[in-house]
């Protein structure tokens, strides 16, 4: 019996041992094609990489929330900061329903504390009658979003356009690229409409 | 002072160098003129066509013919039934995301869109069409069909559903001028089949 108790307790450790073997390898196959695919990247590149890596995204019932500890770097430069939602599961002739929301780096600048860009749910939700919806420190514009249609429930953060002195965008590919788990979705209740 | 000094001062200092080229996600899938999802992926009925759809109530019957037709042109040039179209009067006049696929004629229409002479809605679950509506508007708009010869500043209805029915197959707009996907179609002016740009769209997903 003690034989058969050391056996199963041998196979055990080898087999343990082999998984955790396993598992090392591959994380350092990803963390070393990750490494190789940042190395290869150019400066500007580097920059934008760093740059969408600092995104965090939260998206609750009451807003959507931006924060990029790079903002106030981000608005040196430039003077507006779009953040660009887009539905994910609906096109009207052809298109994506969109809804756009753009700061003033002239406001942003006068916090140098700010490192969110913040949207409120009601505020996003009332694009769905008005096409344009002046606030006190941003614009938000939309558009194929229809007041006779439902209001898309699916939404992510498709796009973020900054104007300026370095116009560029970082696109939904960019985003999904340095963020692999999709953190960027949420979805918008229909029943509070 | 020093300390707010150093702290704004290097903070002023940094400035975040990206410029319009600087574009690291490789590999994007090729569009083909179809509508993609967030990842990129090309929106299409995938292997469920054909593509079933009801001439509700609300279109007048002398359309069915050019409706017809016009489906029938898209399964031509594809030399495939894409489409499949019936009148069924006892199908519900309103638009729903209910799975199946209507085309209306709409009374009233939105005045902010008065413009728009028709609009395809297409949804999806992941890349895979599953809901269809073709709304015309026939509040702002007068239609013509083959043989009438009171054209002037009429549309012609066949090139019309044409146009919404590539659409409804996932195609977006175009500016080629052979192509029926074309944003404006001009009152009058006939464009009825699709041009090989539609076709080779057509190409990459049926």
């Amino acid at each position: 019996m003690k034989k058969w108790l050391l056996l199963f307790a041998i196979v055990d450790f080898i087999f343990v041992a082999i998984v955790l073997k396993i598992s090392t390898t591959n994380q350092r196959t990803i963390a070393t094609e990750e490494d190789r695919f940042y190395s290869d990247l150019s400066d500007g590149q580097k920059n934008k990489y760093d740059f969408v890596k600092s995104f965090q995204f939260v998206a609750n019932t009451e807003k959507l929330v931006l924060t990029t500890d790079r903002l106030q770097a981000l608005c040196q430069t430039n003077s507006l900061v779009e953040i660009k939602f887009q539905a994910v599961n609906v096109a009207y002739a052809g298109f994506h329903p969109s809804i756009s929301h753009i700061f003033s780096c002239e406001n942003i600048r006068k916090d140098l504390s700010a490192s969110s860009l913040p949207t409120s749910i009601s505020d996003f939700k009332a694009l769905h009658k008005t096409s344009t919806l002046k606030l006190a420190d941003s614009e938000m514009r939309a558009t194929k979003v229809y007041p006779d249609e439902d209001f898309p429930t699916d939404w992510i953060l498709s796009e973020i356009i900054v104007t300026g002195e370095l116009n560029f965008s970082v696109s939904t590919a960019e985003m999904d690229k340095v963020h692999t788990d999709h953190r960027f979705e949420f979805s918008i209740p229909t029943s509070v409409e | 002072m020093l300390l707010t000094f150093l702290i704004e001062g290097c903070s002023k200092g940094f400035i975040l160098r990206i410029g319009d080229q600087d574009i690291f996600a490789f590999g994007a899938v090729e569009g083909c003129n179809f509508v993609q999802n967030s990842q990129g992926v090309r929106i299409s009925w995938k292997s469920s066509v054909p593509a079933h759809f009801i001439i509700t109530s609300t279109v007048p019957p002398k359309y069915d013919a050019a409706i017809i037709k016009a489906a029938e042109t898209w399964n031509a040039s594809k030399r495939m039934t894409l489409i499949e179209v019936h009148r069924d009067n006892s199908y519900p006049t309103t638009a729903a995301n209910d799975g199946t696929n209507g085309i209306y004629f709409l009374n009233t229409w939105d005045s902010n869109e008065s413009k728009e002479q028709g609009r395809t809605a297409i949804k999806w679950d992941i890349s895979k069409i599953r809901d269809a509506d073709i709304k015309i508007n026939a509040q702002n708009f007068k239609f013509f069909v083959e043989g009438d010869t009171d054209k002037a500043g009429k549309v012609d209805i066949e090139s019309l559903i044409l146009h919404e029915m590539g659409h409804a197959l996932g195609l977006k707009h175009i500016g080629d001028e052979s192509s029926s996907m074309q944003p404006y179609l001009a009152a009058s002016v006939s464009r009825n089949s699709p041009g090989p740009v539609d076709i080779n769209s057509l190409n990459c997903e049926y």
